[in-house]
């Protein structure tokens, strides 16, 4: 039995540096190699790169709370972020996630994309494509870039 | 316990795999927390694993729940997402073997989840990696993850031990065996 306790405080141990060490590469990757590769999402234009959206910088763009099946999503809206890139008018817009949880790739006709559009700020420091009209399985997460037409 | 796999056993491990693969879908809580849903997968392999009490239980819940959610959900991540599954089970049987215990204690039961998560989350990554997913997109929210996957996979454990210890007092002969050592009835 003190064998086992002894092997059950040492795997609360390990689990505990772990976690440090999860947040210890978390900020060394942020601050070393990452910080060239740190979290962004380009918004182009024709192939024409317009924007290179930072989370702080999303973070700071005006956030709305919409409700889509059944829970609070908050975000700036997908309208927001590129007038703020610089892009009032377009036919279409094509967003592209990582693809590692969905397909990874959506595409929205102008008349699809309204005020309740959203790129939701997840807990984990990405953005996430919803809105009440998109179907769950078709939400993109970890967006990386917003290709408008 | 030696010997194959009685075939109670096998309908209890069958049954339950399909719960943990049906929960992770059903019990989706809207938490925006990551590795929440360890707290009804976790419990129900420990469940399983101190219902079940043979050496590669866990494996083999892991393996089916796999299998099952690969047919079910593959998602992107295709074949792999079973290897999820897979890490997760055999991690409680590994950690059970390491400790040379049963679930009997709440706090083996507690450890036990918390380590079975974490080996999800790490197989997870293992597999971000090995589909070419950016370091950079990895590490981010790398620290909240990991003690969220250890706090709820803790969580998990401490309900499955609940639940095992229910069970136990049931006094059904099956489950007799789950008493703790304190508890014991002598013959």
């Amino acid at each position: 039995m003190k064998r086992q306790a002894r092997l059950l405080a040492t795997t609360g141990a390990v689990l505990a540096v772990l976690a440090a060490a999860a947040f210890g590469f978390e900020r060394w990757y942020e601050a070393g190699p990452g910080s060239t590769h740190a979290y962004a999402v380009v918004v182009t234009r024709d192939g024409r790169e317009m924007h290179r959206f930072s989370l702080a910088e999303l973070q700071r763009l005006h956030a709305r709370t919409v409700k889509m099946q059944g829970q609070d999503e908050t975000g700036p809206t997908l309208l927001s972020v590129l007038r703020a890139a610089g892009i009032d008018a377009f036919s279409a817009v094509t967003i592209t996630g990582l693809g590692v949880r969905d397909k990874g790739e959506l595409e929205l006709e102008r008349k699809q994309v309204d005020d309740r559009v959203l790129l939701d700020i997840a807990k984990r420091g990405t953005a996430k494509l919803c809105g009440p009209d998109i179907p769950y399985a078709s939400r993109v997460r970890d967006v990386i870039r917003l290709a408008v037409r | 316990m030696k010997g194959r796999l009685t075939t109670r056993e096998l309908t209890a491990l069958a049954l339950i795999s399909s719960l943990i693969v049906l929960g992770k879908s059903l019990f989706r809580l809207p938490i925006h927390v990551p590795g929440h849903s360890g707290i009804f997968w976790m419990a129900l392999l420990v469940v399983g694993r101190g219902v079940v009490r043979r050496p590669t239980a866990g494996t083999l819940m892991g393996f089916v729940s796999g299998v099952l959610a690969l047919a079910l959900a593959p998602g992107r991540e295709g074949a792999l997402v079973a290897v999820k599954y897979l890490a997760a089970g055999a991690a409680v049987d590994a950690y059970l073997a390491l400790i040379g215990g049963r679930l009997t204690s709440v706090v083996a039961a507690v450890v036990v989840g918390a380590v079975s998560n974490t080996a999800k989350l790490v197989t997870s990554l293992l597999l971000g990696f090995a589909l070419g997913v950016p370091g950079g997109y990895i590490a981010v929210g790398l620290g909240l993850a990991t003690i969220t996957h250890i706090a709820f996979g803790g969580l998990g454990g401490l309900l499955g031990s609940l639940v095992l210890d229910r069970l136990a007092k049931t006094g059904l002969p099956q489950f007799v065996g789950l008493r703790r050592p304190a508890e014991a009835v002598e013959p």
